[in-house]
């Protein structure tokens, strides 16, 4: 039934879901904005001030089809605050 | 102060440099000053579309590098005289671009003109990236067909990320034109619907381009095939122009042909 309703699918339908997919996994290669540098570095400095860190991430993320930036601090051993 | 629009597309041989020619030629029908700028460096070919290749002198590297100026430079077309030209240098490779220069004469091109079309190269390259860095808008050109969509969407992702205005926290303009459409196929089945290709690329859409075998035959004279008022894809480049130019046109739908229409008609009476 299933195999069926595959064999007569129209090659367009085909192209479009293949297309759908592979733009997709394009996208999410597409890792920066064109000022993720120049924020990230900002975002480091504003954090540092406060909090011992270890590591900062910064990335864009794609969730479904939304679009997304993530920003994972590590924070140092022993946690201390500085303000 | 005029507006620069980018010709672009993923893949080369979608009829990127045709649909520059045409724009432009039917942006000067609408009595608006246009300058049509071939900078596919290398690989001249704007000339031959427009019917211009015999006059070309100088070229727009001479022009950027200062050997030229853009009144010794231009061609201005005889079919209409508000559509001018600058030719790619033919001796030259892609990387003698430079940016300052770049942005200098589309500056001085864009003071002078009501529109200027600049037709990019294919791809992702550096003749890419100065082609678009300056531009306030962009036409991407695709046609129906899976390589050119994939690559298309590769272009306006780098168009996003290397556009001045862009960088600026502006927003750069994008259009697209699905060139080469078979109503026929789109019918059957074959061929991805126009509806299908702006979801895949979510992108805004300024015209569609049937498959037009006059394009060729026009291609060959040198004469753009706006000009021909029977072509159907000489047509739909008049309703595009009229669309850059502000004026309300409807959305055609050339996915139906006639023919199908006609046996669908034909269908009821059985």
């Amino acid at each position: 039934m299933l195999f069926d309703w595959f064999k007569d699918k129209k090659s367009a339908t085909i192209a479009r879901d293949r297309l759908t997919i592979a733009i997709m996994s394009d996208r999410h290669g597409l890792n920066d904005y064109p000022f993720m540098d120049a924020m990230k570095s900002e975002i480091v400095e504003v954090v540092k001030k406060y909090i011992d860190v270890r590591n900062i991430d910064v990335r864009k993320e794609l969730v479904g089809d939304i679009e997304a930036i993530s920003i994972d601090v590590e924070l140092a051993n022993s946690l201390r605050f500085k303000a | 102060m005029g507006i620069v629009i980018a010709v672009i597309s993923g893949k080369g041989g979608v009829g990127k440099t045709t649909a520059t020619a045409n724009l432009g030629l039917g942006i000067a029908m609408n009595d608006k000053s246009c300058m049509v700028v071939d900078f596919d460096i290398g690989q001249r070919n704007l000339d031959m579309i427009l019917g211009l290749e015999n006059r070309v002198v100088y070229d727009m590297v001479q022009v950027m590098d200062g050997e030229a100026t853009v009144k010794q430079a231009r061609i201005r077309s005889k079919v209409n005289e508000n559509l001018s030209f600058l030719a790619a240098s033919q001796s030259k490779d892609k990387t003698v671009l430079r940016s300052a220069k770049v942005e200098k004469l589309i500056k001085e091109l864009k003071s002078k003109y009501d529109y200027v079309l600049l037709d990019s190269p294919a791809g992702i390259e550096s003749g890419f990236e100065h082609t678009i860095e300056f531009a306030d808008a962009a036409i991407i050109v695709v046609n129906p067909e899976v390589s050119s969509i994939r690559d298309a969407d590769r272009a306006i992702g780098i168009l996003d990320s290397k556009s001045q205005k862009v960088k600026n926290g502006e927003e750069v303009a994008k259009y697209l034109i699905i060139n080469r459409i078979s109503a026929e196929m789109v019918q059957n089945g074959e061929m991805l619907r126009s509806e299908d290709i702006l979801e895949i690329l979510s992108i805004k859409l300024v015209g569609k381009i049937p498959e037009d075998r006059g394009v060729i035959d026009a291609s060959n004279q040198g004469k753009p095939i706006i000009l021909d008022k029977n072509s159907i894809a000489g047509q739909a480049y008049t309703r595009i122009s009229a669309r850059l130019c502000g004026k309300k046109v409807e959305m055609k739908n050339i996915e139906i042909s006639d023919s199908s229409l006609f046996k669908r008609i034909k269908g009821i009476f059985r």
